[in-house]
């Protein structure tokens, strides 16, 4: 692998952050990133569309709660 | 996998109302309580964080993962609705192969592409930038251009070098064949001293990068979705597949005599 990045190597490839995991969903049929809170419940981290008018849709607001 | 109502989550606004009533009416007309939703026919994709390559990088980096880009690049290219692509760069660079793949991918496109460089387009988001037809920097925004680095196992051999001289070249050939920079003026900046503190190389920021011919012109969102709806518009409109290629061949043979304008081709 050839990183081509102004940062330092050791930000990049340091150590993984204690947080909690995130995984890839579809919500309502558009690719999601969500995390799962302390509260056990997932919520909508990354919308993963290319159409703008996604990003105004209450349904894939960041926040949103995912069943 | 559905949205949570925003009615169980306390604080939360309730969802507008013209949803529903969408809903019900496309219950009733077409037997779905799905709500077709419109499209918009310039599509955006944001480049943000590391564009991460074949390893996955730790939590703490946000990333632009390949994986999730190029379907997406091969679904605006296949889709008759969308005729037009805005690029944004929000981006620290990263991995050579996943960058250039999808340099490679915006310059292969066949609809018109604008790339907006925001805030900043380091290193390997350079070719990125550049593979769009037309290329935009807002005024602030800055360009990192120095030599890659290698991370992992390094052998004190000759071979060391020329790999990493080649993958440098990689990057280069890229740059100068999608821009206006000359290679001597590239090589320049990439290998200038005294600018950065702790590296080789030059920062350009907004109107340095068009000074030297890699980004076509400053501007912001409004010029540049204006650049793209001008391109979209100047475009000629392919022929539906409906039509006999008889028809197809006459028109544009008339077309081409009377002097009609030649296809818009990505520099």
């Amino acid at each position: 692998m050839v990183l081509y990045t102004p940062l330092a190597l050791e930000q990049v490839l340091g150590p993984p952050s204690e947080g909690a995991a995130e995984m890839l969903v579809e919500v309502d049929q558009r690719p999601c990133v969500v995390r799962v809170g302390s509260d056990g419940r997932r919520r909508l981290e990354r919308l993963l569309s290319t159409d703008p008018r996604d990003f105004l849709d209450p349904r894939w607001q960041p926040g949103q709660v995912v069943e | 996998m559905r949205a949570a109502r925003s009615g169980d989550e306390p604080g939360t606004e309730p969802r507008p109302k013209s949803s529903n009533g969408e809903a019900r009416e496309n219950l009733e007309a077409l037997g779905t309580a799905e709500v077709p939703t419109s499209t918009s026919r310039l599509h955006t994709l944001v480049i943000i964080g590391q564009i991460e390559g074949h390893l996955q990088l730790p939590s703490q980096n946000k990333t632009t993962k390949y994986e999730h880009v190029i379907p997406q690049l091969i679904a605006i290219e296949e889709n008759p609705d969308i005729e037009g692509l805005l690029v944004i760069l929000n981006t620290v660079g990263g991995d050579v192969e996943a960058g250039l793949a999808l340099a490679e991918m915006i310059a292969g496109l066949s609809k018109p592409t604008v790339a907006l460089v925001l805030g900043g387009g380091h290193s390997i988001a350079v070719p990125v930038a550049v593979s769009a037809q037309h290329t935009m920097i807002t005024a602030t925004a800055t360009m990192t251009i120095h030599p890659i680095r290698m991370n992992g196992l390094v052998i004190g051999v000759p071979q060391t070098y020329e790999y990493l001289d080649k993958m440098q070249d990689r990057v280069v050939n890229f740059v100068i064949n999608h821009s206006h920079v000359s290679e001597a003026k590239f090589r320049e900046l990439m290998f200038r001293t005294g600018e950065l503190a702790r590296d080789v190389g030059t920062v350009l920021v907004g109107q340095d990068a068009v000074a030297c011919g890699l980004v076509d012109e400053v501007g912001s969102v409004a010029q540049a979705l204006a650049r793209l709806t001008a391109m979209v518009d100047a475009r000629p409109r392919p022929a539906r597949r409906a039509d006999p290629p008889r028809a197809a061949r006459r028109r544009s043979a008339r077309g081409a005599r009377r002097g009609a304008p030649a296809p818009h081709t990505p520099h």
